[in-house]
């Protein structure tokens, strides 16, 4: 059964049998997520129960615009992006991280390393980047999301968006650099 | 599947059983307690309402609504070619 089917008989029947499956099919991509971006098994854990609730009292009002996951994704990332606002009391995590990211490079060498680190490596290069770098970052290589996508969510324009992505990849490899100092990229 | 996905794996994984079930139940819960007041306020918001009106002097029944909300073939009155009238000294503003 597809997602849209799951979620149409949910609103008709409100059948706990839906709720179960896509609880099934996107909790533990969620909390994957939220354990990405809060860094904290328990944060995670409650993150992941709020993050289905504001799902489910929502559900009626996607659209079908875009795809359930990127819709589902949208609320996770938002939610840890604001959770994380709160906890440094600062404005825009993205703002004024845009003075300090690093310089861009090469962009086709970046994300070739980027996609070559071993899981390991990439766990703690993203645990050591910026909460904004690690968001556009896995929102491209995790979830697959396009740039307009990406753009929406994070409600900046598509080339600041690019940019962002460009920093990120910038600031992943010199984090890379600086915690495998041994080991030659 | 690149290594952002096998990290992604890999981090569900550690979303065990016992974690799954423990955010499910409280989920569970929460929802029933929503359906819970959403059953009251069904129930008892109407007869509120319509306590609040007679406090203030009005028709608290909500007679006068449904009676004017009814087609003829309920019982209701037509309201003619032209519609219902204007109450008197209303002057419609252009």
């Amino acid at each position: 059964m597809k997602d849209l089917e799951v979620i149409h008989h949910y609103l008709d029947t409100q059948a706990s049998r839906c709720f179960s499956l896509l609880y099934e099919r996107y909790s533990g991509k969620i909390y994957s997520k939220c354990i990405s971006m809060l860094k904290e098994e328990a944060l995670a854990q409650d993150a992941t129960q709020e993050i289905f609730t504001k799902v489910f009292l929502n559900l009626s009002r996607f659209g079908e615009k875009s795809k359930f996951s990127t819709w589902v994704y949208s609320i996770t990332y938002n939610y840890c992006i604001d959770f994380l606002r709160r906890k440094k009391k600062q404005k825009d995590i993205f703002s004024d991280e845009m003075e300090k990211a690093a310089e861009p490079v090469d962009e086709g060498t970046s994300e070739k390393e980027l996609l070559e680190m071993e899981i390991s490596q990439l766990k703690m290069v993203l645990d050591n980047i910026p909460a904004g770098d690690r968001a556009v970052l896995l929102m491209k290589y995790q979830d697959g999301m396009s740039i307009r996508d990406i753009a929406d969510i994070l409600d900046k324009t598509e080339s600041a968006v690019k940019m962002k992505l460009k920093r990120a990849k910038a600031k992943a490899q010199e984090t890379k650099k600086e915690l495998f100092k041994e080991q030659p990229i | 599947m690149n290594n952002f996905q096998e990290l992604e794996k890999e981090q569900a994984r550690h979303y065990d059983a016992a974690k799954r079930q423990h955010v499910q139940n409280n989920l569970t819960q929460t929802f029933g307690l929503f359906k819970f007041i959403g059953q009251i306020v069904d129930v008892y918001l109407p007869a509120l309402v319509g306590v609040l009106i007679s406090s203030v002097g009005g028709n608290g029944s909500g007679n006068t609504y449904l009676t004017s909300n009814r087609t003829p073939a309920e019982g209701g009155v037509h309201p003619g070619k032209e519609g219902p009238h204007l109450p008197e000294g209303d002057v419609p503003s252009r």
